[in-house]
């Protein structure tokens, strides 16, 4: 039997500012997650886009996780392109839950855009600021997100 | 199951040219090592000349001078290289986190005059525009410092989506140089068990 | 188990004219004791005379740690504001004396031309002010 397998979960992303959640289960015969990359067509679509990520209901990757960390360009060797996590994480076939945001509709804020700002004094009106209402990296839609998934045995 | 990482996130928005924000907060107390630290932006042309002073209970890791660009990495990096992990780990607990970013704060350093005249090291107090860390009090929670007319000129018209460099003499910058205001900042710390 | 803390060192200066050397001379602080890498960039100022995103060298830096005793070599200083460029720092393994000095030379390379200084030194319009940023990875123990 096999001790590794790449796992995939495709999106699709319609429109800006889209937030996705999907879930899943990770494929049998694997004892645990060591890593995941994401794969974007679109190098302007990573700019602020976040995916958050939990197996068996315990968080992987917090909902403002940003997709730029779990993704490189094709500069990087194959055997490199996956973020692995930190430690050894059981999956056994566990439930995936997942979630994607696009970053477009505000490229140069994170999350969206979403005033969680904690440090905000001027509380300016960033969505009301011309060039907020188009989108200036001119990503196209729709577009597909791939995130891969390693399992393993080892 | 508690996972023995985190990564902690702080979020800083940066409203107009030379903005100097600053913040605190708190490691998460489940975590006793902090192992690596990131920038993230929305667009790297913000980060040249930018800032970003960094300390741990009140001791410094990074001085208020040091450029915000060397903790950003680019996507042709593995996603495990994207942080500066620290040799050696630093020892946390529940321990006071500070940080204050400076937009463009080199650049307002370029105009000054009053080095040797083939210029030399630019003074600590120079370059440390403001005392920002006190023991124990939030001196400056963000305020702006005086932006120079060098700096103005090099910023641009400052807030505002219509903002960029507007300096008379220089070559066309590159489009994906210009300065958006605002533009977000989050600090990504890596804490472990 | 080495005891202290690492941190993150820049000493920062500017030349004010292409053709005049500019001399290194700071005392580094009391808690440094060791230095355990050595990196040197140009921080801003080459982009305003340069469309170019990369030029391999805009001048040479010379270093001495310890009150000169300790020459740490040349090094070529390029402009790079490529996002892909180098983040690395050179190895050092420098034990650093109390209050010593940290000296050295820089010297430009770029603009040297009668476009950006004139025959009696005086820099035109033209040339502009750059800063380039030495880092020290240093070992505290304070």
């Amino acid at each position: 039997m096999k001790n590794n397998k790449f796992q995939r979960i495709r999106l699709r992303v319609s429109a800006m500012g889209e937030t996705i959640r999907f879930n899943g289960v990770c494929d049998k015969g694997y004892k645990y997650i060591k890593g995941v990359y994401v794969s974007i067509p679109q190098d302007k679509a990573i700019q602020s886009a976040t995916l958050g990520f939990r197996l068996n209901n315990v968080e992987l990757l917090d909902d403002g996780h940003e997709v730029r960390m779990l993704t490189c360009s094709n500069n990087v060797a194959p055997n490199t392109k996956f973020f692995s996590f930190p430690e050894k994480i059981e999956a056994n076939s566990g439930s995936i839950e997942g979630r994607y945001t696009d970053g477009s509709k505000y490229p140069l804020l994170v999350d969206n855009g979403e005033d969680l700002g904690v440090f905000d004094p001027g509380k300016v009106d960033f969505k009301n600021l011309a060039g907020y209402n188009t989108n200036p990296f001119g990503v196209v839609f729709p577009y597909d997100v791939i995130i891969n998934l390693w399992l393993t045995n080892e | 199951m508690i996972l023995g990482y985190r990564f902690q996130k702080v979020k800083l928005r940066i409203s107009k040219a030379g903005q100097r924000v600053y913040f605190n907060t708190e490691t998460d107390k489940d975590f006793t090592m902090l192992k690596g630290i990131a920038l993230s932006v929305g667009y790297e042309g913000a980060l040249y000349g930018s800032t970003f002073g960094f300390r741990v209970d009140e001791k410094e890791i990074f001085d208020e001078s040091h450029e915000a660009h060397l903790l950003v990495y680019s996507n042709d990096i593995s996603p495990n290289s994207k942080m500066l992990l620290f040799e050696m780990p630093v020892p946390v607990k529940s321990s006071k986190v500070e940080g204050i970013y400076t937009d463009s704060s080199l650049q307002s350093l370029l105009g000054n005059a009053s080095y040797n005249p083939s210029g030399g090291v630019i003074s600590r107090n120079e370059v440390n525009i403001k005392k920002t860390y006190v023991s124990g009090k939030e001196v400056v929670k963000f305020s702006n410092f005086t932006v120079d007319d060098n700096l103005v000129a090099y910023a641009g018209s400052g807030s505002g989506f219509g903002g960029g460099f507007g300096i008379g003499a220089a070559p066309a910058p590159d489009p994906a140089a210009q300065v958006y205001y605002p533009y977000d900042v989050r600090v990504i710390l890596f804490l472990s068990k | 188990m080495t005891k202290g803390r690492i941190t993150y060192y820049p000493v920062q200066f500017i030349i004010l004219n292409p053709k005049a050397p500019v001399t290194i001379n700071t005392v580094l602080p009391n808690h440094i004791s060791r230095i355990l890498g050595i990196k040197a960039i140009h921080s801003v100022g080459i982009e305003q005379m340069s469309s170019e995103s990369y030029l391999p060298v805009i001048g040479h830096l010379s270093l001495e740690f310890n009150n000169k005793q300790y020459h740490f070599g040349n090094l070529d200083i390029p402009f790079d504001n490529r996002p892909e460029a180098s983040d690395e720092y050179l190895d050092a393994r420098i034990d650093v004396q109390p209050n010593s000095l940290l000296t050295g030379n820089y010297e430009n390379k770029v603009f040297t031309d009668s476009a950006y200084v004139g025959a009696d030194g005086v820099v035109t319009d033209k040339w502009k002010n750059y800063i380039v940023t030495i880092y020290l990875k240093t070992l505290s123990n304070d």
